[in-house]
């Protein structure tokens, strides 16, 4: 997308990011928010967007995105294997286990 | 429906398949991959996804991807990129898995499937299926669910961080037979590659089925997943059943919903997944923890020159060259272990490599599913099983003593090798004698008037049942076409 | 308090005095431990320190001196450790509350590396929570305070690590930079920061928040010291994919060889061009120009026309990766768990694990970053941020054609006073402007102290080098050091004598 309509770009309402935008991307994220968090967030994220829409006036046709700093490839690692770590030290802190297994409760397949 | 009414509709499928790498380590850490240990004992900061942690791509991964690759006759990508597939779940330590999804490391293959021909000498070639791209991955861990009823899963991540390759390939096949082919297709491959052990039961490879049905001519339809699918047969019944399932519906009028489906082989259909709160966004976006995979052109020709002769050369190789049936050569070549067993009989003496390909495919296979034995066993015995085979074929066995050979064999205490040889011996040598077999023919004969009557008047069915008499005073070993011809003589 | 001593004012000083058996390392230690104890319950820059241990090494320290054994080039130094990074038997907390209960089972990479080096670990200094702010107060753990002033913001994130540099509490610390969060803070502390290429430091073992542009660094008292424990930290580790595969050069060797010939490209966007730039901040840059071109470089006016789209380009990027980066932080293998209710879901646990674990910045931006990848937002958003990141870095790479570094100020305004932002965000996200292109660039920056605004607050100058090229970097760093002089250590009253008002 090189020119996006501003108001395309992101659902805001006298500046403040749509209700059920922020809900569903808070439900995407496991964030569970009060009902006053939620709507300092819808503010919040709507000022911050709305500073930002300036960027969907740059041309970026042709230009490929960046994602690393570098160019460099990427080192391998050879098939060996090596200790990892004693399971106790991480299970012994983990919020429930039991008998060497991580307990959460029931999920549905 | 009527089955001219279910010809109206086309299905059409393409398979998914996840196969389990064989590396000694994880694909992002140098955690073993070994199956069964205790859980949580093959676990690292990386494949437990700590605070800190950073994956670092293990090479033989990127080796076996490039060999089943190449094998297919995929392009290999100079360039690939890693990605992270976000999504919550208790077995997935980071909250996203490391995958490829723009730039996979193997583009555009294809299977040429061999489908069962009108006889079972001429396999002709029926399909070409597209492969897609294959790409590489992490494996979750296991979660295990309310054990004893308990309301708590449990996590095990020993799984975790097994490298997976993911062969996509394009909606190409028409038929539950042809998506078995396929999937068998592309596990013999695997298997002769060494890629993956193609267990299906332990999960070490894995299918999806996209199924959805049209008439020809039309745009494709509206397409289910069916998951849960972990033998060949679960595949061609979960199949099936769905596109039954799909036609029906359109035929009620009613339309087909893209869903999620789970297979229940005990119930035989599929299920819709229940639904969740939200659909998936898996807000895929390249993983900066890892640069770019380059592979380098000369590398891939030096994967390529490695690669073992293929399944679709060797079985055409059985046919020509040792004039094996197709139907033996395709058993032979589905797994690595019935060639090996196939070269040891051959190489032990087998005086026909055909015959000796369908004696192991179906009196040995036989024998050995009615014993407890492993089919390694069958290997090291090759060479008296061969033996047998031969003298069976050449008369010096009859039916019934190869029988009691193979059971007595099969069932004994020793080494099978041992075993055959003990029971062969003890079996004794076939009644081929002229003199004696006359005499007991003409005194089973004397006995059965009535029935020599009949057969003479034109009842010649009756003939089976005078074999079967001599046999029996014969206790089996009489050797068969010197007492039919006898009895031919002799009631004709 | 009393002053610090010369050996207490710098690493090679500090090294070279215990080296030379002029002073124990545990002497130093001990000093360094007294003033935490006296100064961090005003300060709040440590959030964990561990004096047994810390002892420990340092008694083992002297006694391999006085057996003639060979000296790691930091034994006996103490330094801290910014709380996002693992080390072994300390607890790791990343300033948040989530990981509460949490100590890692390995050594991260650099402080492997500073053990290996003899270097004492005093503690684990405070930061913004996930290091995701600018002025410490985002810490679960309350702000560290400005030892300038305590009334006001350390900067950030790596706010605890300044505090503690600039006060004394340790020789030396290592920070980490996503946006800022070395150089920024040293700034408005009057210390050194270096922020390393990216690649030139291992980042394993280092809590991620945005893993393209995080970087460890040392924040340290003079330039030197920074070059020192740079070589000290820094270099290929097989253990992190991104990490660059060349060795480091000898950092030090020409440190003091001086800028003749230099052309110091002057980013017309940090300067004229630059809005809300405090004007005595520009005055103190200019003096450091001035005496930069004294000394025989050349002043090369630069244009990096992209910088408006720097803020959004970088909270972009880093708050999408940041997304997945945090999302291992779910209560099921360790750290925090809010109990599911009964009847819960595991995605109820998840979200109110998460709910009310995180703190009110870090939710924010997990928002943000959820919301810039997700579908129907992702091109518009992500995509077109990674493209515009393309443009800000090809705008530096244009500037290497007429320049060796880039100068300007770090901060555009020296600390301000605690809570002046706390409800305004964005206007805290502005004050990064000038660092956040170096890290989407991938570039080596420093920030070196240029003496006191009016108000008697640091002022720090930044430079930025070309890829990999720390070593001119350092000895820029170093000339402006020659000129401005390191700044006193402030007059931190004790916290028996004077409490926060």
């Amino acid at each position: 997308m090189t020119q996006t309509d501003p108001r395309l770009a992101a659902p805001l309402e006298h500046g403040a990011l749509d209700a059920d935008v922020v809900r569903r991307t808070a439900q995407l994220a496991r964030l569970a928010l009060q009902p006053d968090e939620a709507h300092r967030y819808q503010a919040d994220l709507g000022r911050i967007l709305g500073y930002f829409q300036d960027l969907q006036d740059l041309d970026t046709t042709g230009v490929p995105p960046m994602v690393h700093p570098t160019d460099a490839a990427m080192p391998l690692r050879e098939d060996e294997v090596r200790p990892g770590v004693d399971p106790q030290t991480i299970l012994g802190q983990a919020p429930r286990a039991e008998t060497g297994l991580f307990l959460v409760p029931r999920v549905v397949g | 429906m009527s089955a001219s009414e279910a010809a109206r509709w086309q299905a059409v499928i393409g398979l998914e398949v996840h196969a389990q790498l064989r590396t000694s380590t994880k694909i992002f850490c140098s955690c073993p991959t070994s199956f069964g240990a205790a859980p949580n004992t093959h676990v690292c900061p990386v494949c437990l996804g700590l605070p800190g942690a950073l994956p670092v791509l293990n090479r033989a991964a990127v080796q076996l991807a490039v060999r089943t690759g190449l094998a297919v006759g995929c392009t290999i990508a100079p360039r690939s990129v890693f990605a992270r597939k976000n999504y919550f779940y208790p077995d997935l330590p980071k909250g996203y898995q490391i995958s490829q999804a723009e730039l996979p490391v193997c583009l555009d293959g294809h299977l040429d499937l061999e489908l069962p021909g009108a006889t079972t000498d001429s396999p002709t070639l029926q399909r070409h299926a597209r492969i897609q791209r294959i790409h590489l991955e992490e494996d979750a861990g296991k979660s295990i669910h309310g054990e004893g009823g308990a309301q708590t899963s449990a996590i095990d991540l020993n799984r975790a961080g097994t490298p997976l390759i993911e062969i996509v390939g394009h909606p190409d096949l028409r038929s539950a037979d042809e998506a078995v082919a396929y999937l068998k297709e592309l596990r013999a491959i695997l298997l002769c590659l060494g890629v993956c052990d193609g267990n299906m039961e332990e999960g070490s490879l894995r299918c999806d089925a996209n199924v959805s049905v049209h008439r020809p001519g039309e745009p494709l339809g509206t397409r289910c997943e069916i998951k849960n699918v972990n033998s060949f047969k679960s595949l061609r019944d979960a199949i099936a059943y769905e596109i039954d399932r799909q036609v029906g519906l359109l035929n009620d009028g009613q339309r087909v919903v893209q869903q999620t489906r789970l297979w229940s082989q005990e119930r035989g259909r599929t299920e819709a997944m229940r639904s969740k709160e939200e659909a998936h966004d898996y807000r895929y976006f390249p993983d900066p923890d890892l640069p770019a995979l380059v592979i380098d052109p000369g590398e891939v020709e030096i994967l390529r020159l490695g690669l073992p002769e293929l399944p679709a050369a060797r079985r055409a190789r059985l046919r020509a060259e040792q004039g094996v049936t197709a139907q033996a050569a395709a058993w032979l070549v589905e797994e690595p272990e019935r060639l090996r067993a196939f070269q040891a009989g051959v190489q032990g003496g087998a005086g026909e490599p055909a015959a000796w390909a369908t004696f192991l495919m179906t009196q040995a296979i036989a024998a050995l599913t009615r014993s407890s034995r492993a089919f390694a066993e069958v290997t090291t015995a090759a060479r008296e099983l061969a033996r047998i085979c031969d003298k069976w074929r050449t008369g010096g066995l009859s039916n019934r003593m190869l029988n009691d050979v193979l059971t007595q064999g099969f069932a004994g205490e020793e080494p099978l090798f041992a075993a055959l040889q003990t029971a062969l011996t003890g079996v004794g040598e076939v009644v081929s004698d002229t003199a004696a077999l006359e005499a007991t023919v003409d005194q089973v004969l004397a006995g059965l008037g009535p029935q020599v009557e009949k057969y003479r008047s034109g009842q010649v069915q009756l003939f089976g049942f005078f074999v079967g008499q001599v046999m029996r005073v014969l206790d089996g070993k009489g050797d068969a076409q010197a007492v039919n011809a006898i009895l031919r003589r002799r009631l004709g | 308090m009393t002053a610090l001593l010369p050996h207490e004012q710098s690493l090679t000083a500090c090294a070279q005095a215990i080296a030379a058996g002029e002073v124990t390392a545990e002497t130093v230690t001990r000093a360094a431990l007294d003033r935490i104890e006296a100064q961090n319950p005003l300060l709040n820059a440590y959030l964990h320190v561990d004096s047994a241990v810390a002892l420990q090494q340092a008694r083992a320290v002297d006694l391999a001196r006085v057996a003639g054994k060979e000296l790691g080039p930091l034994a006996g130094v103490p330094v801290s450790v910014k709380d996002l990074i693992a080390v072994q038997g300390m607890p790791l907390t990343a300033g948040s509350r989530i990981l509460q209960g949490y100590t890692p089972p390995r050594d991260a990479t650099v402080v492997e590396r500073l053990r290996t080096a003899g270097a004492v670990l005093l503690g684990k200094t405070n930061l913004d929570e996930f290091a995701m702010g600018s002025s410490n107060e985002s810490s679960a753990f309350g702000p560290a305070r400005n030892p300038w002033n305590t009334q006001r913001v350390p900067g950030g994130s790596s706010g605890g690590a300044a505090a503690a540099v600039a006060a004394g509490l340790g020789v030396a610390a290592l920070g980490t930079d996503t946006g800022g969060s070395i150089r920024q803070p040293a700034a408005l502390c009057g210390i050194v920061g270096l922020k390393p290429s990216y690649g030139r430091v291992s980042r394993l073992g280092v809590v991620a928040y945005a893993s393209s542009l995080d970087q460890v660094g040392p924040m340290t008292r003079t330039v030197r010291d920074a070059a020192r424990l740079l070589q000290v930290i820094g270099g290929p580790d097989p253990g992190d994919a991104t990490c660059d595969l060349r060795a480091l050069p000898d950092l030090e060797a020409n440190l003091d060889q001086g800028v003749a010939g230099l052309r110091v490209g002057v980013p017309h966007e940090f300067l004229d061009g630059a809005e809300g730039l405090d004007p005595a901040v520009r005055s103190r840059v200019d003096a450091a120009l001035q005496a930069l071109q004294g000394r025989g470089a050349t002043l090369v006016p630069v244009a990096l026309p992209h910088t408006r789209h720097t803020l959004a380009t970088y909270y972009l990027i880093a708050t999408a990766e940041a997304s997945a980066n945090l999302a291992r932080y779910d209560g099921v293998r360790f750290g925090r768990r809010t109990e599911a209710r009964p009847g819960d879901g595991i995605d109820d646990l998840y979200a109110r694990t998460r709910g009310e674990g995180f703190g009110t910045e870090v939710k924010r931006r997990i928002l943000l970053g959820t919301f810039a990848l997700s579908a129907g937002y992702r091109d518009a958003w992500y995509e077109k941020a990674c493209r515009v990141r393309r443009l800000i870095h090809d705008d530096f790479e244009r500037a290497w054609q007429t320049c060796d570094v880039l100068a300007g100020p770090t901060s555009p305004v020296v600390a301000w006073k605690l809570g002046e932002f706390v409800q305004d965000p964005l206007a805290m996200y502005l004050m990064d402007v000038f660092t956040l292109g170096v890290n989407l660039a991938g570039l080596p920056a420093l920030s070196v102290p240029v003496g006191l605004h009016p108000d008697g607050l640091p002022v720090g100058l930044q430079l930025i080098g070309r890829p990999f090229d720390e070593a001119t970097l350092l000895r820029a760093g170093a000339t402006v050091e020659a000129d401005a002089g390191t700044l006193e250590p402030p007059e931190t009253p004790d916290a028996s004598d004077r409490r926060p008002a």
